[in-house]
């Protein structure tokens, strides 16, 4: 009865191997636990940034080309 | 000449000066070559707006216009772009960009400063002529030369900022870098647009936009450099 119990509290980690069972998953998650793995949250930006840096990141992607096409435009000559 | 083309380039100037004590300084602590040419850029930049002032109060004079156009027209936007070129590309390509750069500002500053000018043709159908405009340069091909520094100097400096930007964003890390890099990028844009909308005859727009653009580019630098507490 003790030794069921030190195995119990050890855990399986005890039977499969240390080495063996890290490599299969990840260290807090059980191998006997139908859990899905903890993966670290997604980092974010304050709500504000989220919204505000995506716009202007499109909106300079855009002005790029549009001056892109002002520059060839001149050196094409279709601009005084 | 209106007050307002001599206030706001002299404004213009006394920014950049101030930056590029800035700039210079953490080079002298740091040593990046980025430091040293953004900081050589924005002197630039500053002579660009100091030569626009000198013409709004003085009038016209053919030195001062051609520093104007050699530093302010031609080779600003191409010498900060090799500065974010040697932050981001592999060292040997941007020595030899650097070359290329060096070699076609000396072929640039013989051509500006031999070219024929006759400050008449400044005043156009749409221009006023109380601003400075290339149109003074008569002898031919000299002008060609702006687009291609300005090409290259747009995708570099322009492009790395928004690059860099959008690096950090993806990540979600180091929020005041992608500020910073989002605000270089807008104010090396404007005075892009300034030229193109003064092309187009808005008075006063190339000043505006470089006075916006010196601001915007010196608030994301600080903002750049400056790291944000908690993010």
């Amino acid at each position: 009865m003790l030794a069921w119990r030190a195995i119990r509290r050890i855990g399986p980690d005890c039977l499969l191997g240390e080495e063996r069972i890290s490599k299969l998953v990840p260290r807090d998650v059980s191998p006997m636990s139908d859990k899905s793995p903890k993966r670290p949250s997604k980092r974010q930006y304050p709500p504000v940034y989220e919204k505000f840096i995506p716009i202007a990141l499109v909106l300079i992607a855009l002005a790029i080309v549009i001056v892109l096409v002002v520059v060839f435009g001149v050196v094409l000559g279709l601009f005084p | 000449m209106g007050a307002i083309n001599i206030v706001l380039p002299f404004t213009s100037a006394t920014i950049c000066f101030v930056f590029a004590v800035l700039l210079f300084r953490r080079y002298l602590v740091r040593r990046g070559p980025h430091l040293l040419l953004w900081g050589i850029g924005i002197v630039f930049y500053g002579l660009g707006g100091f030569c626009e002032g000198y013409y709004g109060a003085f009038g016209w004079n053919p030195f001062i216009f051609r520093l104007w156009y050699l530093v302010g027209a031609v080779l600003v936007a191409a010498w900060l772009g090799q500065g974010t070129v040697y932050l981001l590309a592999k060292r040997k390509w941007a020595n030899a960009l650097m070359v290329l750069l060096a070699l076609g500002s000396l072929y640039a500053a013989i051509r500006v400063f031999t070219a024929e000018l006759d400050p008449s043709l400044m005043t156009t159908s749409v221009h006023t002529g109380s601003e400075l405009s290339g149109h003074a340069i008569v002898t031919p091909g000299v002008r060609t030369l702006t687009p291609i520094f300005n090409l290259y100097g747009t995708i570099t400096l322009v492009g790395g900022a928004l690059y860099s930007a959008w690096i950090f964003w993806r990540k979600r890390i180091l929020l005041h870098r992608t500020i910073g890099n989002i605000l270089i990028a807008a104010g090396a844009l404007l005075p892009a647009f300034g030229g193109t909308f003064s092309r187009m005859g808005f008075s006063g727009a190339l000043y505006v936009s470089e006075l916006l653009g010196a601001i915007l580019l010196f608030i994301g630098f600080l903002r750049a450099t400056t790291p944000m507490k908690g993010i």
